[in-house]
């Protein structure tokens, strides 16, 4: 995505149109737009995601809301007018062209409101909002869309709502992109899958489920078995219940994660006690050497599992089975057992229907009559050859196991015997350095309240876990319960000759099913190494050699987090400053935004950044003036004079990209316009 | 010809006793297939001389799904049992096979309840197995190492 050009009619501050055309030549990706605080740079940003996602308010109104008074709105319209104007409708709008892929958008999107008298302003709910599109060669398509959803559409392929802010974002809320809420953490992961289009696997998967469903009513259409309808019957009862107790599990995880942010909240402003910020950060590398060792040990667990349900009878009845070796082994049992000549052979010549001694036939009553029928009497007992041959060499691989398996038994109770001491030590460790904090924190009168709510909330995120686990064994019961199910019609079915052709089909879907699943599994997996070692890598490179050694490494968990680790393999996401999580933020967004572009030298990457440099120090703003200009498709800068100092103006302009410069000038109270510097070559910063 | 791994089906019983142990630990657990854990009771009873005749029965298990890594095990009792008196011969006769499973039915049983009372018994509340408890598995397995390891007077 690239934007082209910005125009903006009774927008906010920006009285009449006024106009910010991004830039002349391609390759001057960076635009400037310079304003002091309160002069309306946000304003821009505001329109932008105004246009695009009918955004009324940003993160920042957000954390804002509860110091707002009840009933304080933000006015899109220009406030100006709509004094001058009273009782009389003004309409703000504005219109976004920006290119895609070859094909050129412009979007425009209004916003009408009214002034009745000094304190009543009423603002429509909805606002009106069209695109149009126009392809490579200049073609325009000839339905003009006029609905959000269709627009939203489109959008959700150049980029998503759920992961705007990550392009669009403002320096001084940048934290919050690390550490997001449960909702937010959601739709954020659907976004990036998106991005990199994972999602389309898992589309593909619903839809075959859905193919699996219909096969399913069609094969039982076709059986009259009760006991088939009984089963298919209950396979629905059971995945109502499996649902139902999925959507538990949800809300419970809800809760608990709102706990955690609670606890976090309270422990972070603990924390600012010195003592106790001491306390917290050994409990933290306390705790995650306690998860290490559990992790551990859940891993020996399931071996000791597995030599339970393999080995542990075989150990137990060892002397038998040596007994039984001895007992195949000897001489008689392979006199008796083991005869290379077939029975039916013997009986064919015994009763004169087979000639094999040259064509001779072997009288009834002579030598060799009675020789042969001796032999065939010993060969009676080989109809046992197959199972004593079997039996034999199982007993003779478990006997040659047998001292590995005693081994194995003996060095997995000794492990787990350590573990287990070392969870216990660890553990105790943590509850006194617990103590320790509780005392601290009574010893302070101001924290006591606080140090009471975290002891109650913790109680109930414990309580919460409990009931998780104990949900979580229902849910797998009834899973279980599902797939024995499954496992029953499938046998009833296999019976069915008639049915076999629609039961393969069945097959295939579920194979199909279970092999995109896997795919999904891999290629996630391995997207999110890729997301961590690059952004590792890029955030090296942003960052300067003395905060190179803080973060050691970045982490993207399952839920597509960021987690930063320090040297010792801690998480320090929350002790960092908050210039560090910028970077680590863009980071994340530059390789991301190169992954989803299949990893191209050329990405396609828009950057969008108010307050960029307001909270970098100085090696890391050169650092990222550098990179980012190289990396970045287009890149738009809100600055205000202090983030554009001589320093950046030369650092900026070395870059030879600079498309275009804006000046924004306040011309009266809640009235802004934007100049455009015309020549760029001439110093422009003040200080 | 006789097949090894059972594939002409009969049915093996648990008591109803001991049902509840069997389910929290095979199929809420997943310490065991059904037939291992059952293989596992009959080689303790056995081991320890104790048989235990089921006096209800609970659900039963299907031959055919006996585990093949288990058979050469229960037939190894088979054979050293002097009361099922396990000639190799007799094994020609699938009626002998599948009564000489009705002793080690009692053998199961009879290991079940050592198991009962010397691992089960704290997480047993008089009718089931707590399904709190996680260390099942290094509880079972160091009884058997115990067992292995006990001196025989």
């Amino acid at each position: 995505m690239r934007l082209i050009e910005l125009e903006l009619n009774n927008f906010r501050q920006f009285q009449g149109k006024q106009k910010i055309h991004f830039f002349d030549k391609r390759e001057n990706s960076i635009s400037i737009i310079l304003g002091i605080n309160g002069e309306g740079k946000t304003g821009i940003l505001r329109a932008v995601l105004f246009c695009l996602y009918g955004i009324k308010y940003l993160a920042q109104d957000k954390s804002d809301f509860k110091s707002r008074k009840k009933g304080e709105k933000i006015h899109l319209v220009n406030l100006n007018l709509l004094d001058k104007n009273m009782g009389t409708p003004i309409k703000a709008e504005v219109k976004l062209t920006f290119e895609h892929n070859s094909n050129v958008y412009e979007m425009k999107r209004t916003q009408t409101a009214i002034k009745y008298d000094k304190d009543t302003t009423e603002e429509e709910e909805v606002s009106d909002v069209e695109m149009i599109v126009t392809d490579e060669s200049g073609n325009t398509y000839p339905d003009k869309i006029t609905s959000d959803i269709g627009i939203q559409k489109v959008l959700k392929n150049i980029i998503d709502k759920n992961i705007k802010d990550f392009f669009f974002f403002d320096g001084e809320q940048i934290k919050k992109l690390s550490t997001p809420d449960e909702e937010r953490r959601r739709k954020v992961k659907e976004g990036i899958m998106g991005l990199l289009q994972i999602d389309k696997i898992n589309k593909s998967v619903e839809l075959l489920e859905k193919l699996r469903g219909k096969q399913k009513v069609r094969i039982s259409k076709q059986t009259s078995d009760t006991k088939l309808d009984a089963l298919q019957e209950k396979e629905k009862k059971l995945e109502i219940q499996r649902d139902n107790q999925k959507n538990e599990i949800e809300i419970l995880n809800e809760e608990i994660a709102k706990l955690t942010e609670e606890i976090e909240k309270i422990e972070s402003q603990l924390s600012e006690n010195k003592e106790i910020k001491e306390l917290f950060k050994k409990r933290k590398q306390m705790n995650e050497i306690l998860e290490v060792k559990r992790s551990a040990l859940s891993e020996l667990k399931s071996n000791c599992k597995k030599f339970l349900s393999q080995c542990s009878y075989n150990i137990i009845l060892e002397e038998s089975i040596i007994k039984t070796k001895n007992i195949l082994s000897q001489d008689s049992i392979e006199d008796k057992y083991f005869s290379e000549i077939k029975p039916d052979i013997l009986d064919d010549i015994l009763d004169g229907s087979r000639r094999c001694f040259c064509d001779k036939e072997i009288l009834k009553g002579s030598p060799e009559y009675e020789k042969l029928n001796n032999l065939r009497l010993r060969c009676k007992r080989t109809k046992l050859y197959d199972f004593v041959t079997i039996f034999k060499d199982q007993i003779g691989n478990i006997i040659g196991k047998d001292k590995e398996m005693q081994e194995e038994l003996l060095e997995l109770l000794k492990k787990t015997r350590s573990l287990k001491d070392e969870i216990s030590t660890a553990k105790e460790e943590v509850e006194k350095i617990n103590d320790l904090i509780k005392d601290h924190s009574q010893n302070e009168e101001n924290l006591k309240q606080k140090e009471k709510n975290l002891r109650s909330f913790k109680k109930s995120e414990s309580e919460y876990n409990s009931k998780k686990i104990e949900f979580n064994i229902k849910l797998k019961e009834i899973e279980n319960n599902i797939a024995k199910n499954t496992e029953e019609q499938k046998s009833m079915l296999d019976k069915e000759e008639r049915l076999k052709k629609d039961v393969r089909k069945l097959e295939y879907i579920d194979s199909l099913i279970s092999n995109f699943k896997k795919v999904v599994n891999f290629y996630s997996n391995e997207m999110r190494n890729k997301l961590s070692l690059e952004t590792t890598s890029m955030l090296k490179k942003l960052m300067s050699n003395e905060d190179e050694n803080i973060i050691d490494e970045i982490e993207i968990d399952e839920n597509y987090e960021i987690k930063a680790k320090g040297w010792d393999g801690t998480s320090i996401l929350l002790d960092i400053s908050s210039g560090q999580n910028e970077l680590v933020s863009l980071s994340f967004i530059i390789t991301l935004a190169k992954l989803a572009s299949g990893s191209q030298e050329k990405m396609d990457l828009l950057l969008f950044m108010d307050s960029a440099f307001g909270n970098i120090s100085g090696e890391n703003r050169d650092n990222m003036i550098k990179y980012i200009s190289k990396i970045a498709s287009q890149w738009i800068l809100l600055l205000t004079d202090t983030e554009f100092t001589k320093i950046e103006e030369e650092k900026l302009k070395k870059t030879n990209k600079i498309g275009c410069i804006y000046k924004l000038n306040q011309i009266e109270k809640g009235r802004v316009e934007i100049e455009k510097i015309s020549d760029i070559s001439q110093g422009i910063a003040g200080r | 010809m006789i097949d090894f791994y059972l594939s002409d089906n009969f049915p093996i019983w648990k008591s109803k006793k001991y049902e509840n142990i069997y389910d929290v630990l095979v199929n809420k657990k997943h310490l065991f297939k059904m037939s291992e854990l059952f293989t596992l009771c009959a080689t303790i009873g056995f081991k320890n001389g104790t048989k235990l005749p089921i006096v209800k029965r609970g659900t039963e298990m299907r031959s055919e799904h006996f585990r093949k890594d288990c058979l050469p095990v229960v037939y190894s009792m088979i054979v050293n049992d002097p009361c099922i008196g396990g000639d190799i011969d007799k094994f020609e006769d699938y009626e002998f096979i599948k009564s000489a499973f009705k002793k080690i039915e009692e053998y199961a049983e009879g290991g079940m309840q050592i198991l009962h009372q010397e691992v089960f018994e704290d997480k047993w509340d008089g009718s089931s197995l707590d399904e709190e408890y996680d260390e099942y598995e290094i509880d079972i397995l160091r009884y058997v190492y115990d067992e292995q390891n006990k001196e025989i007077f």
